[in-house]
């Protein structure tokens, strides 16, 4: 049976069943073609951490409060951000960094960075070379194996969709706006499936840091401002804004991130980001401190 | 003895004839170190130093990667049960030198030991393949009781022949042995029949596992029951010793008497680091070195300020070893040199006594000015005097005999060759 003889309800049907599959198979051919069974070390760098977590954005927003809190840029009046010292870029190791306290040599508003391209541009190229390199963001090879897949399946889906459609017209009918809004709803999956930021060594990367610093979360509402700089550093490149104790009062800085779950280039980005601050309830929290204190351990 | 181990009697049906390979890490750390001390010198040694992983200092660990060899892990609870834990604690071995720091299996129980307790130990260890393991001599439950603190064990046969059983067994699970740890006591173990030094001694004897050295427990147990634990630390067999650790505690007076508290809250001591540089001069291979560190955190400064103390104590007491290997060398080599300046003196004696022998041998005159004076001639030969008092009594008759023999000799061949010459001529 040709299923383009289908009639309307039951090939949308069809079509859904094939997209399914499709977006399957895509997704197969990617992770194939990106498994990679080494392990990568940890990553150190928690400007590093927070581009691989949510893209440039992300490291731009975690770099500002690390400044903020390092007492390297001042708080004025609620949202506005000014550089303290115009020598302090002496004390920063990243462009990013330098960037940022450039920017704020003039107080202005926090979420201006994410619309400085200057400043995005040092983001990525301070991150996304080591995360490249070490496997956890795709490589150029990758980056053409997914367009060809997305190519590919596009065509498919696309194809099959337009074919239909030009049958349906010319048998006279005209009820194709459910089958078009189906196809670009599967080109819209398609591209997700086939484009997610992070390899999937990147994503166990991050989730290892999430397992291995969960304690670390725990601790988060005992930090204080301006002294564990190392810990909140960390703390905000591994599960983002939410895990901050509220008495730092940074959400007035970036109060889209501070509404999100807690991570996510999303908030005042423009590319999707899909973690979260989850991580597992156990892994440091439980190790070392596993209680050999005054056991003569 | 009768313990009932018939899991791991299967477990070395499969494991005993073809033993758990050992992981790259730990194969690669072994060859870097045991065993291959023998002919370095201790400036060639490399040894490492690292923490306790806590979640407290977890950050400052990752920002000093330059500072820390290696990091040791406690895996209590989640780690060993659940498997995201393990992989991101395998992810970490990944990054630094990891051990595994075991608390939990009281190896130095009379009892059996728990299956199921080893057994989740073991998939840790093989899925985290960690540099090396350790656990405590210590038992942590009896009876159906969980102490929830590490005891020692009475110190027994009993005792160390059980603990040789259970390292074995460990190791047909696990695939390696451990590090075994000296613990701290706050009273004499009820029951002993040895010193802690016997049953260590006896403990080492019985099993092929190293030692891992806990300086403050040793240096509690020595201010507690009054022992020198400086003393104690040179009769522990040095060539088992591959990990250190270092500790702080508190003081406490109970009843009346001072006793320390090994509490890892506090700094490390003076004397433990007076230990350490015991262990820089005794121990000829590399070692671990770790600062443990439970609760109460200073900063990671501080702490890293404390790993560099033990650094710069091993260092002196390497440097000690280094001096004193250099001085048995300068002595072993004035001895050679003052054999060999002694053999060549020797041997000029000889020479010029041969020659003036022959000239004596030979010539009437000289011969006659030797029976004379021969130590007189024999100085003058550039003979040495007391090679020339040798032959002061010198036989006169047997002299004249041999001059006169070697005289006919020569004229024999003298006299062959004009024969020779001449048979030789009419031929011609």
């Amino acid at each position: 049976m040709n299923p383009l003889d289908l009639r309307g309800p039951e090939f949308l049907v069809f079509y859904f069943g094939l997209g399914v599959a499709t977006l399957g198979l895509m997704w197969f051919l990617r992770r194939t073609n990106e498994s990679d069974s080494s392990v990568a070390p940890l990553l150190s760098d928690y400007l590093e951490i927070a581009y691989l977590r949510g893209g440039a954005n992300e490291a731009l927003r975690v770099a500002t409060m690390n400044l903020v809190n390092r007492g390297l840029v001042d708080i004025k009046s609620s949202d506005r951000l000014h550089t303290v010292d115009r020598h302090a870029r002496e004390l920063v190791a990243k462009e990013a960094e330098r960037g940022i306290l450039d920017r704020f040599t003039v107080p202005q508003a926090a979420t201006g960075i994410f619309s400085d391209w200057k400043l995005r541009r040092a983001a990525t190229r301070d991150c996304r070379p080591p995360l490249v390199r070490q496997g956890l963001l795709p490589n150029a090879a990758q980056r053409f194996v997914r367009a060809f897949l997305l190519l590919t399946g596009g065509f498919m889906l696309g194809g099959v969709a337009v074919v239909k459609i030009l049958v349906a017209l010319s048998r006279g009918r005209s009820n194709i706006m459910l089958l078009i809004v189906e196809a670009l709803v599967f080109g819209v999956l398609l591209y997700k499936v086939t484009h997610p930021r992070r390899t999937p060594a990147g994503n166990a990367v991050l989730a290892d840091l999430r397992t291995l610093f969960a304690g670390l979360r725990a601790r988060g509402p005992s930090l204080a401002l301006g002294v564990d700089t190392q810990d909140f550093a960390l703390l905000m490149a591994v599960f983002g804004m939410t895990a901050l104790p509220p008495a730092f009062n940074f959400d007035r800085l970036f109060p889209r991130a501070a509404q999100s779950s807690g991570c996510g280039s999303g908030c005042g980005s423009s590319s999707g980001s899909s973690c979260g601050g989850g991580g597992s309830s156990c892994g440091g929290g439980g190790c070392g401190g596993g209680g050999c204190g005054g056991c003569g351990s | 003895m009768n313990r009932n181990t018939r899991w791991f009697q299967a477990a070395r049906a499969s494991a005993a004839s073809e033993p758990r390979e050992r992981s790259e890490p730990t194969k690669r750390r072994a060859r870097e170190r045991g065993g291959e001390s023998e002919g370095r010198s201790p400036s060639d040694i490399k040894d490492h130093f690292g923490l306790t992983w806590h979640p407290s200092i977890a950050a400052g660990v990752l920002a000093h990667l330059d500072r820390i060899d290696l990091i040791e892990v406690i895996p209590e609870g989640p780690f060993l049960d659940s498997r995201p834990a393990r992989q991101a604690l395998r992810r970490l071995a990944r990054t630094l030198p990891v051990s595994i720091h075991g608390v939990s299996l009281g190896l130095a129980t009379v009892a059996p030991i728990e299956r199921d307790r080893v057994e989740r130990f073991a998939r840790l260890i093989g899925e985290v393949e960690p540099e090396s393991w350790s656990e405590h001599l210590a038992f942590v439950r009896a009876s159906g009781i969980e102490l929830g603190h590490l005891a020692a064990p009475p110190r027994t046969a009993l005792s160390v022949e059980a603990v040789a059983e259970h390292v074995e067994q460990a190791r047909t699970a696990i695939g390696t042995y451990p590090s075994l740890e000296n613990v701290a006591t706050p009273l004499e173990p009820p029951g002993s029949d040895r010193t802690e030094l016997d049953w260590l001694l006896g403990i080492f004897d019985a099993t092929p596992s190293s030692l891992l050295l806990d300086l403050h427990n040793l240096y509690a147990n020595g201010t507690n029951f009054g022992f020198d634990p400086a003393a104690m630390l040179r009769a522990c067999p040095v060539d088992r010793i591959r990990t250190i650790h270092i500790a702080g505690g508190v003081n406490v007076h109970a009843c009346g008497q001072r006793r320390v508290v090994d509490d890892h809250l506090h700094d490390v001591p003076d004397p433990v680091y007076d230990l350490l540089e015991i262990v820089g001069e005794r121990v000829p291979h590399p070692v671990d070195v770790v600062l443990e560190r439970d609760g109460a955190f200073p900063s990671l400064e501080s702490l890293l300020d404390q790993l560099d103390r033990a650094r710069a104590a091993l260092a002196r007491g390497r440097t000690r070893a280094r001096h004193a290997l250099r001085v048995r060398e300068e002595w072993a080599g004035s001895i050679l040199r003052r054999a060999s300046e002694i053999d060549d003196r020797h041997a000029a004696d000889g020479i010029r006594l041969e020659g003036l022998l022959a000239r004596v041998y030979t010539d009437d005159l000289a011969r006659a000015r030797f029976i004379a004076a021969p130590v007189q001639e024999a100085i003058a030969a550039g003979v040495s005097p007391e090679v020339a008092q040798s032959i002061r009594r010198i036989d006169e008759a047997g002299l004249r005999l041999a001059a006169a023999t070697f005289a006919h000799k020569r004229r024999g061949q003298g006299d062959q060759a004009k024969k020779a010459i001449t048979a030789a001529g009419s031929s011609g």
